[in-house]
């Protein structure tokens, strides 16, 4: 037979304490979009992150990118999306593509590049390493939630074979929900329409992530 | 196994051969063409013959109503239009290229609900014989959110108790179950406890006191799926899973404060502790989290390198498969299960948070507010069960992603409780619509493997809707609602508004009309905590 449950009524140490939401008068209807914002972003307490900055960011933040001039756009897709990267080089597109997906998790503005994360491998085929870099990244982040803010890479191609040898450093910081905002999770890489196009001056790179 | 060795020697492919080698090729036709293949059976059902892709060895179904039907055959139009180029495959095709998958029993079926997804489209139910050693099993079958489901909790609350509380009660909800990305799960627990969680499912939620032994009986498999080898889940996924042990997670998972709207079926709905309009009950939509996630990542990879040893052809890559008897089917089964334990757990873990947050809300404890569980249902899943198929009882693994089991009354696998009523089956809506409870029927049974439809399922991409509605729109139309809201990122509440989905009220009303469940009760939110 199984214990009798015994934690049932226990819960006090278990719940965090978050700041609660406080409104002017009970169930507003809101007028403004800072107000509304308030509604949204009720644990208002957080740091640097105010109500109005909230709905500042939500203003700006849809297309343009974090600090540096963003070379990456969000695709649709019926379910997930599609993240479109590009640069001068391979390396570059890999770096905006790895960026564009923590784009879409956090604001990357109130991400501040105060530590630094290595991630190496070796892939099979091309296809293989964009897939990887983003996997392994998205795995640091659910497990240290590190998030990347900007990233170099270096990917030697090995002669003869489709291979790829990838050394990636990233910088960032941990996830810490009191200053950072929380955007969509990304549940997983997938293989779907994955492309790579490279051309002498300019590649581009499109993956489909499950969200 | 012989007849797996068998297979890897007559192939003849090495292993180093790339998978691209076993997809046909892809066949181009005019809409006009294509719209040769496929048939409407009635004012509910279309069905997709044999030839409209290669290799299919039975036909496709899909059921939809004059309104959805457009949304579907306009997707098949476009991507006949397009050029390709970073299009995506349409519903109907995915629905055909996995009638074309090995040891497909009977037909490739779709819910009202379908749309394009990852290999199978979402709301695709498929068999496949397990006496057949050519047969398949398909994490693409399962999706990425591994035992994703619905539960529900009822209360002996009316509208009237919470009417003045409602704003404090959905903030609450909110303090006490983690949402959002990056939210870290409140129950403790060590790697040992994930083993053991993995393993035993709701029995370790029950074992900890976090579930009542109640519960148990309102889960589908009472909350434990017997294969889970928590083993054969890899070191990568519990890592990302311990973390999240009891978080709601992002997207369209929520949990929502629902009132009883309209009673369809006044029986079911007694039966079920639902039956008074003006009710409340709390609805909760989540998944195994990154877990699943992970192990179907995993399993993804290990597949193609099986696919191409074992000489499975498919009509597309993203379709990775294993044979149900080899190594990696095996494996991928295991896992699959420990994750389905997992996400149990995690609807578990939720639901004592849920009864905790009512309990302090209204000075009393969980039991004396009816907090039971009315039901928990799976729609990503496969599963092994017995089905009539041409007058034979055959044993069938059943994969049912973005579709639900609904089983008839009288079938063993169903709790004593809902005998007579036949399987709750629970239908969540979109923010700020409507879900609905069904019950499972006998046509249901005999037709769609005892399976109806899981939700609304989106209509308009997520890019679309962040840049064609407004933030501030969307929220108003709540406020106006009466509705509550309290989301962790404001750009969710663009992707998630209800005008990116179908309606819902269709999507139940056809499954309704093709009678493979059955209408018992209208849910309305008041309250939505979201990611």
């Amino acid at each position: 037979m199984p214990a009798p449950p015994q934690n049932r009524y226990r819960l006090s140490r278990l719940t965090r304490s978050r700041p609660s939401y406080t409104s002017p008068s009970p169930c507003p209807l809101p007028s403004s979009s800072s107000e509304i914002s308030s509604l949204v972003s009720s644990r208002s307490g957080r740091g640097t992150v105010t109500s109005s900055s909230l709905s500042e960011m939500l203003l700006k933040s849809s297309a343009a990118g974090p600090t540096k001039p963003s070379n990456y756009e969000y695709l649709p897709h019926t379910a997930d999306i599609q993240l479109h990267s590009w640069g001068p080089t391979l390396n570059s597109a890999l770096s905006s593509l790895t960026i564009s997906m923590f784009g879409y998790m956090t604001d990357l503005s109130y991400i501040l590049p105060s530590s630094s994360q290595i991630i190496s491998f070796k892939s099979d085929s091309p296809e293989t390493g964009v897939f990887k870099i983003l996997d392994e990244w998205l795995v640091h982040f659910h497990t240290k939630g590190f998030v990347v803010k900007e990233m170099e890479v270096e990917v030697k191609e090995e002669v003869g074979s489709p291979g790829w040898d990838v050394k990636c450093v990233a910088k960032g910081e941990e996830f810490d929900m009191e200053r950072h905002t929380q955007g969509t999770e990304v549940k997983a890489i997938t293989y779907s329409n994955l492309q790579i196009h490279r051309k002498e001056d300019r590649v581009d790179l499109y993956v489909i992530i499950d969200i | 196994m012989a007849s797996f060795a068998e297979a890897t020697g007559d192939c003849g492919a090495p292993s180093t051969s790339p998978t691209v080698s076993t997809v046909r090729p892809r066949i181009v036709r005019t809409y006009e063409e294509h719209m040769k293949y496929i048939k409407k059976l009635t004012p509910n059902s279309w069905s997709i013959l044999p030839g409209f892709v290669p290799g299919m060895s039975v036909p496709g179904t899909f059921y939809v109503n004059s309104r959805l039907e457009q949304l579907m055959l306009s997707e098949l139009r476009q991507s006949c239009d397009g050029t390709g180029v970073g299009g995506f495959i349409p519903a109907v095709t995915q629905i055909a290229n996995v009638a074309a998958l090995p040891g497909i029993v009977k037909s490739s079926i779709a819910m009202p609900d379908v749309h394009s997804g990852y290999g199978f489209s979402i709301g695709n139910v498929a068999a496949f014989d397990m006496n057949d050693k050519d047969a398949i099993v398909s994490p693409g079958g399962v999706g990425f959110d591994i035992n994703c489901g619905v539960r529900l909790l009822r209360t002996n609350l009316f509208e009237g108790d919470i009417k003045d509380v409602k704003e404090q009660l959905a903030q609450s909800l909110f303090d006490h179950i983690p949402v959002g990305v990056g939210s870290k799960g409140v129950i403790p627990t060590s790697p040992g406890d994930l083993d053991s969680a993995l393993e035993l499912g709701m029995d370790w939620s029950l074992r900890e006191g976090y579930a009542w032994a109640e519960d148990k009986e309102h889960v589908e498999e009472y909350g434990r799926m017997l294969q889970a080898d928590p083993r054969k889940v890899s070191k990568r996924a519990k890592k990302r899973g311990l973390p999240q042990l009891g978080t709601l997670g992002a997207g369209n998972h929520y949990c929502e404060i629902q009132i009883v709207d309209e009673v369809h079926d006044q029986k079911a709905a007694n039966r079920m502790g639902i039956g008074a309009r003006g009710q409340v009950v709390v609805m909760i939509h989540s998944g195994s989290r990154g877990l699943g996630h992970q192990v179907a990542t995993d399993s993804l990879v290990e597949m193609e390198r099986a696919m191409a040893r074992d000489g499975i052809t498919v009509n597309d890559r993203q379709l990775a498969c294993a044979k149900i008897h080899s190594t990696e089917g095996q494996n991928y089964l295991a896992a699959m299960s420990a994750a389905a334990n997992f996400a149990w757990v995690n609807r578990s873990a939720m639901t004592f948070l849920a009864r905790q947050t009512f309990a302090k809300m209204f000075d009393s404890t969980p039991d004396d507010l009816d907090m039971h569980v009315v039901y928990d249902v799976s729609h990503n899943i496969a599963k092994v069960e017995q089905h009539v198929v041409d007058d034979q009882l055959r044993t069938l693994l059943v994969h049912r992603k973005g579709a639900t089991r609904a089983f008839p009354p009288h079938h063993p696998l169903i709790p004593v409780d809902y005998q007579f009523t036949g399987q709750p089956v629970l239908i969540g809506g979109t923010m700020g619509t409507c879900s609905y409870v069904l019950s499972g029927t006998q046509k249901g049974m005999d037709t769609t493997f005892g399976s109806t439809c899981h939700g609304a399922g989106r209509a308009q991409s997520r890019a679309k809707s962040r840049r064609q509605l407004s933030y501030t729109d969307v929220l108003d139309n709540l406020n106006r609602k009466g509705i509550s809201i309290r989301v962790a990122s404001p750009k969710l509440v663009m992707e998630e508004a209800p005008e990116s989905y179908k309606d819902v009220t269709e999507v139940v009303n056809t499954c309704h009309d093709a009678g493979i469940s059955k209408k018992v009760v209208k849910l309305r939110p008041v309250a939505v905590v979201k990611g």
